[in-house]
């Protein structure tokens, strides 16, 4: 039997899923391993006492280290259990927040948000938010205008808007959305505005100021670090409050005791990830160039998804003409090769993604698409391995499916 | 390379255990689980069954233990066309469906063999109470009923043709249910001490609820009458019922009264007593035959007209009333029979092997009294 590990499998299998959970970096792994000594795991960071504050001292350190990752002040950032967590927080704490002090109820989030935004979002509109989607164009993009327009639409019924919510790459197809330019138009209408930033941790461009957000989060397990813990960055003084309710841990914004042994990995992650940005860009951009034209040349017929668009290297989305997503998944996981296809339902079967149902693109190819995502322990040999047997595995269905239809060919 | 084989997985014992004994006959197991419920679709707070997440989880955890890949093939779209609209639509209309039939044919037998063919298997076996095997005199595979005849489901499997039974496998065949508990005792199988589910996997417990859910329109008044055409009283709607009932008529009537019939056109339920509940014979449409290639003549046979009826001795015949495409049947039973439903399958065997099915029309009564009927005849198939 196999564990369930993702990284460089026993069994041959190419891990080509990073985008849905990245392999433990060994120096965060390391760093943890040093905190979990049998008889004598870390104290409580909240206690008095030596142990205490040699707690609370690591749990600085790490606070440290993600807010210089961000260029933000380390009293501006919250740990959370994840980026869902940290993304329901950050909506859910300024847009409440924003009701209470300003007296706005409009809610602004785009249509390809991940569903911890999406669903935060249609639970405020529950609670009698006013939220609007902005729309993406067919490239997989929000544009600014688009957020303009959502807040048109808002204000035409006088409703002011509170939040805005736009994700700084898509973690299913990887555009990379113009969020310098849309936090400019929610500023312009005094809203918060806020980046889902969890699949672009590694981006040099990802700095609060630069964006000019106001709220960003980050999950851990996608550069690297644990999964199960997360951050959210709240920049100082705007308004805010918690979801949560609890001790006055986190700056009373996240009550409970942190999880310090994760949060020390995801900020030795994020420190080496930062130390080595530059050549992991660089060899993210390279592989994606030999994934994507690899793909291109082994299988026919096969397209990008939002290549139309900047796209978040390593990240790839491509249609398959002729083959379900569903079964070519199948396939590629009995061939070796771990990859996905939109969001799973709770069985664990695919639904239908919604990103690519809002880009337009028609049900055949929404249904015969799927996600290769590569990180920083992917080499060009197993993109070259994954390349061929993606190659095999589209063939084989394919003929498989010609032969099933001279069958029935012949019967009737 | 082993050969491949795809196991439809419910999460429960018999499945489970076909897995296993596929897997110990050395063939390369795909286990997999159908989501058929579309979102919202599920009635609230039920997570057991067929189907459900709990029977996803159990599955999940039969396939870790056997060491086999395990996937969920989203097939709701395919369930609520081909399963739950029509289901609704039948009732509806008066009749009362086997929907276990229909996901048969055109669910774990089709779009799923579909899939499994395409992941280059060989098959796909379930944890059926049936046998498959090819009988070269006649030239055809054939459908035969379990070792097992308490538990055979040979009942829900008879619209399979040659071409699905051809890539059928059903590893239970020669089990009794003792003996397959037995088994996954022995396998080590998680779900070893489980509660059998005869539910029909969608309805829990009350269909009558789930149409007000899904279809409102179900609400149709109308009246009940006898079997003279006299008005007895008032009932809210056709599908509320089916042929045989007695309870929740809602009159009293001074002596046992039960359901002879129900005409969807005119919103009529009409009642009898116990005799008039009895017919003849019945006739039955969209059949397909399995160890025969058509029915040619009339045949010696046994049918069953229900999932819990005793099988009753009969002359099987092709229907030759004119505009007919062949697939029509008429069916003398050797005794007259409770309570023929429309929309219910009617199976034939001769001993072990199932001859083929058809789904049933209309009952046939004793001339007389059809003629005095003659308003509430349905002719069915509008």
């Amino acid at each position: 039997m196999t564990s369930g590990r993702a990284g460089n499998w026993a069994g041959g299998l190419i891990y080509l899923d990073y985008a849905a959970s990245a392999p433990l970096l060994p120096q965060a792994a390391q760093a943890m391993r040093e905190l979990l000594c049998p008889g004598e795991s870390p104290a409580n960071p909240a206690s008095v006492h030596r142990a205490g504050r040699q707690a609370r001292r690591l749990l600085e350190a790490a606070r440290e280290t993600v807010a210089e990752h961000l260029g933000a002040d380390p009293a501006e950032i919250v740990f959370t259990s994840g980026g869902t967590e940290a993304d329901n927080l950050a909506l859910r704490g300024a847009a409440w927040a924003m009701l209470r002090q300003q007296g706005r109820a409009g809610v602004v989030v785009s249509a390809i948000e991940h569903h911890a935004i999406l669903e935060a979002a249609r639970h405020l509109a529950r609670e009698g938010f006013r939220v609007e989607l902005a729309c993406c164009d067919g490239c997989g993009v929000v544009t600014a205008e688009a957020v303009e327009q959502a807040i048109g639409r808002l204000a035409a019924d006088g409703v002011r808007v509170g939040v805005v919510a736009l994700m700084a790459v898509n973690n299913e197809v990887g555009t990379v959305q113009p969020v310098q330019a849309a936090a400019a138009v929610a500023h312009r209408h005094g809203a918060l505005f806020l980046v889902d930033g969890v699949q672009a941790a590694e981006a040099d461009w990802l700095a609060v100021q630069r964006v000019g957000c106001d709220l960003l989060t980050l999950s851990a397990h996608k550069f690297g670090g644990p999964q199960g813990v997360g951050a959210l960055y709240v920049r100082r003084g705007v308004p805010f409050e918690p979801i949560l309710f609890g001790g006055a841990q986190e700056r009373e914004l996240r009550p409970g005791t942190p999880n310090l042994v994760g949060v020390v990995g995801m900020a030795e992650a994020l420190r080496w990830t930062r130390e080595h940005r530059q050549e992991l860009a660089r060899r993210r951009r390279e592989l994606d160039g030999r994934l994507v034209a690899g793909l291109q040349e082994a299988v026919e017929g096969l397209q990008l998804n939002g290549g139309g668009a900047e796209r978040w290297p390593g990240l790839v989305n491509v249609w398959v003409p002729g083959v379900s997503a569903e079964t070519l998944l199948v396939e590629l996981d009995l061939e070796g090769v771990a990859c996905s296809a939109g969001p799973a339902c709770t069985a664990g079967s695919l639904v239908p993604s919604h990103v690519l149902q809002a880009m337009g693109l028609e049900r055949e190819r929404v249904e015969g698409s799927v996600r290769l995502s590569l990180g920083w322990a992917t080499t060009a040999d197993e993109v070259e391995e994954a390349v061929v047997r993606f190659g095999r595995a589209v063939q084989r269905l394919r003929r498989r499916r010609q032969d099933r239809r001279a069958r029935e060919a012949v019967r009737t | 390379m082993s050969r491949r084989i795809v196991v439809a997985m419910s999460g429960g014992v018999d499945s489970s255990v076909a897995a296993a004994l596929l897997v110990e006959q050395g063939w390369e197991v795909v286990g997999v689980t159908l989501q058929v419920w579309p979102p919202g679709f599920h009635p609230p707070g039920r997570h057991t069954g067929c189907c459900s997440l709990d029977a996803v989880d159990d599955a999940r955890r039969v396939a870790d233990r056997l060491g086999i890949p395990y996937y969920v093939f989203n097939f709701q779209e395919l369930f609520a066309e081909a399963v739950i609209g029509p289901f609704t639509r039948e009732y509806l209309q008066g009749r009362t469906p086997n929907p276990c039939v229909w996901c048969n044919e055109r669910v774990k037998f089709g779009a799923l063999l579909d899939r499994a063919l395409e992941l280059g298997a060989e098959a796909v076996a379930t944890g059926h109470y049936a046998a498959v095997e090819f009988c070269p005199e006649r030239g055809r595979w054939l459908l035969k009923k379990a070792r097992d005849r308490r538990k055979d489901q040979t009942y829900a499997l008879w619209p399979l043709t040659q071409a699905q039974l051809a890539r059928v496998r059903f590893p239970l065949a020669g089990y009794t249910k003792e003996e397959v508990r037995a088994l996954a005792r022995r396998f080590g199988l998680p779900v070893a001490a489980k509660a059998e589910s005869q539910e029909i996997c969608f309805v829990p417990d009350d269909y009558r609820r789930f149409l007000l859910q899904t279809a409102p329109e179900a609400l149709a008044p109308g009246p009940i009458v006898d079997t003279g055409g006299k008005v007895l009283g008032q009932h809210p709607g056709v599908a509320f019922f089916t042929v045989g009932q007695r309870r929740g008529l809602g009159v009293a009537f001074g002596r046992p009264m039960y359901v002879v019939e129900l005409d969807a056109a005119s919103r009529t339920v009409v009642v009898g007593g116990r005799e008039e509940v009895m017919a003849q014979g019945l006739v039955a449409g969209q059949a397909n035959w399995i160890a025969l290639e058509r029915l040619a003549a009339p045949q010696q046979a046994a049918a069953r007209i229900r999932r819990s009826a005793d099988e009753v001795g009969c002359v099987v015949e092709p229907e030759a009333a004119a505009g007919d495409d062949g697939s029509r049947v008429r069916v003398h039973f050797d005794s007259p029979q409770w309570a023929v439903t429309p929309g219910q399958s009617v199976v034939f065997y001769q001993g072990d092997v199932v001859l083929g099915g058809a789904v049933i029309e209309r009952a046939v009564r004793a001339t007389a009294e059809q003629g005095a009927r003659q308003g509430h005849t349905t002719s069915a198939r509008a």
